[in-house]
């Protein structure tokens, strides 16, 4: 898909009806974010099952070769003949595909390959240009960095650094500029789950400052994926701040959720009302908002009217109440 | 950055002229709405807090006391429920997770309650069922679509269909309940307070429908992807009547996995299983996308 083709379905998503009047039928099929993560879901147990059928057939030795260049050819065909592009099932064929072949690779055990699996979901990533494959792909280069010199943590930052301050010029591509979003959005998290406790003062400055001036960034350049990335390292340094003090854990979350909370309402009562600028008026961040809304209340709930409790419809020994309210969960 | 500017101008005489100026603006960034980071960051903030709480019951109860506690966590809750009345007719979008946070607290607070008194003694279920009364109150009060989803969160643990409570079985036969339930609760919502939440109700019944069907697969696995696959076939049904493709999708996909399980259960894990696997997955897709197309055309 060329950079004409990928704008112009960048313009269909969000005025379909203006999009196919002014450019035409579309020339490749695509899927919205859901859809694409439904079929990708679906083609990769379509993989698996090909390769579980390939081993029944006693191709032990070869099952994930096959299955790989299948996988592959249907995936190439996809794009090129039926000219699918965004579906989610080409994305799948794909990157299902390079795993399928590199698990049939001598497994020595040594970091190297993480850059073979890196390399594997950078070219999938690039064919079908998927931003998330792109950052899985960063992802393992800091998890090399990590294993091979214990630099996870600088790594992820510094790669996520390099794709916040790529946001700030212009891309042609929409997923260009997606693949930066997901290496600034995801890095820093990823970066942490690779950091060790006797860095812990080093991680929290190293988040701290890569919070700040992304969220510095965020705010001068009004860039979203700069505000969340800014959002979620600062929060790192000051989970990770709190787990340095003797503190109980109840004041740590109730100082936190307390700082947020207010943080909300004080910008929430700035802004309302403006009309430019930065404002508050309602925008969608997914198009399933409201789904994410209901789960999270639904969840939420679940976890805060527990007690634990004897089987349904069996009556509870007296005395034997168990509390785990709000996510806490301990008997007594 | 990217920006749609150039498209934008292109399609300026289709989308008219004051459109395309707000679209060009908003791409310019002149306008910037931080609008999701903000109910992102007081979401995050309630759950803290929420989470604060339960620790603090947990970890407090021999230094602070049963009684304390309970009122500290009773006042708080009032306080957030006063809070959002009071300004109700100047709220801002944070104004509902202080709400949230008030019926968590709620839920908290009663379930601690009856946990260390014992005040509804043999009949200590009917306590989510209160909780469940009251968040439905307050979600009809503040046209609340989370805190629905908490009162039915707790009108299922209240009937049984909570896989903390349950086994397999029972929590299929209470997943049928609460689908009556909610579909009693549909159908008195339409009737007397024709709110925007029927839709909420239904993807729940749906979904309680479905996920009970596959709960029976643990007692008789043919039985329970035989119901499952039927229940999807009225979901996908009722979707195409209320032109909703989200019914649509997922109980095709609950009918895929029903499917899958019964194939594997009758061929135990051999090659045929695995091909009839790849056939169906490839009919699922292009299920789907015949899906999709048709959805398309219902709603050109």
């Amino acid at each position: 898909m060329n950079v004409i083709e990928e704008r112009e379905q960048a313009a269909r998503s969000r005025f379909p009806r203006e999009a196919k009047e002014a450019f035409g039928e579309a020339k490749y099929r695509a899927n919205g974010v859901v859809v694409q993560v439904v079929f990708f879901l679906l083609t990769c147990v379509g993989i698996g099952a090909m390769y579980a059928f390939l081993e029944a057939l006693d191709f032990d030795d070869s099952a994930g070769v096959i299955t790989g260049v299948i996988a592959i050819a249907i995936g190439e065909v996809l794009i090129r003949v039926r000219r699918w592009f965004g579906t989610g099932v080409e994305a799948a064929l794909w990157l299902g595909g390079l795993v399928s072949i590199i698990s049939e690779l001598p497994s020595s055990g040594a970091p190297e390959a993480m850059l073979v699996l890196g390399a594997a979901a950078a070219l999938a990533g690039w064919r079908v240009r998927n931003p998330l494959f792109g950052a899985v792909a960063a992802m393992f280069v800091a998890e090399y960095a990590e294993k091979r010199a214990d630099l996870g943590v600088v790594c992820a930052l510094a790669i996520a650094l390099a794709a916040g301050l790529l946001l700030l010029r212009e891309w042609k591509r929409p997923s260009t500029e997606w693949l930066f979003i997901a290496l600034v959005v995801l890095l820093p998290l990823f970066g942490r789950i690779t950091a060790d406790p006797q860095w812990r003062t080093t991680t929290i400055t190293l988040y701290g400052v890569f919070g700040a001036l992304l969220l510095t960034l965020g705010v001068v350049k009004r860039h979203h994926a700069l505000l969340v990335s800014g959002l979620l390292a600062l929060a790192v340094g000051v989970a990770d701040f709190g787990a340095l003090l003797d503190a109980p854990l109840e004041s740590e979350l109730l100082v936190a959720g307390a700082l947020l909370l207010a943080g909300s309402y004080r910008v929430s009562r700035t802004l309302r009302g403006r009309t430019t600028g930065i404002v508050v008026t309602p925008a969608k961040l997914t198009p399933v908002d409201e789904v994410f809304e209901s789960a999270g209340g639904f969840v939420a709930g679940h976890a805060t009217q527990s007690i634990d409790s004897p089987a349904a419809g069996e009556a509870r020994p007296a005395g034997d109440g168990r509390f785990g309210g709000a996510g806490a969960s301990d008997g007594y | 950055m990217f920006s749609l500017r150039p498209e934008l101008e292109r399609l300026r005489p289709l989308l008219g002229e004051s459109r395309t100026d707000a679209l060009i603006a908003r791409e310019r960034r002149e306008i910037f709405s931080i609008y999701p980071e903000v109910r992102l960051a007081a979401w995050a903030g309630v759950m803290l807090l929420a989470g604060a709480a339960g620790v603090l019951l947990k970890n407090n109860l021999e230094r602070i006391g049963p009684v304390a506690l309970a009122t500290g966590i009773a006042v708080l809750a009032a306080a957030c429920y006063a809070f959002v009345t009071w300004r109700r007719d100047r709220a801002t979008l944070v104004d509902d997770y202080v709400l949230l946070l008030g019926a968590l607290l709620l839920s908290a607070d009663v379930a601690f309650i009856e946990t260390q008194f014992h005040v509804l003694g043999q009949q200590w279920r009917q306590h989510l069922l209160l909780i469940a009364i009251l968040h439905a109150i307050t979600a009809y009060r503040f046209r609340s679509r989370v805190i629905l989803s908490l009162a039915i969160s707790s009108l299922a643990a209240w009937v049984g269909a909570d896989h903390r409570i349950a086994r397999p079985y029972q929590f299929g036969v209470a997943a049928y309940v609460m689908v009556a339930l909610l579909l009693v609760w549909r159908a008195l919502d339409q009737r007397f307070a024709k709110s925007d939440f029927a839709r909420t109700l239904e993807h729940f019944a749906a979904n309680f429908a479905l996920l009970g069907g596959l709960a029976f697969i643990d007692t008789n696995v043919a039985a329970g992807c035989l119901i499952t696959i039927v229940v999807a076939a009225v979901v996908i049904y009722w979707g195409f009547g209320s032109r909703s493709e989200w019914f649509v999708l997922y109980a095709f996909l609950y009918a895929v996995i029903a499917l899958n399980i019964l194939i594997i259960d009758a061929m135990h894990f051999e090659a045929a299983a695995f091909l009839l696997i790849i056939v169906s997955i490839v009919g699922s897709i292009i299920g789907l996308f015949a899906i999709h197309a048709k959805f398309k055309e219902l709603h050109a």
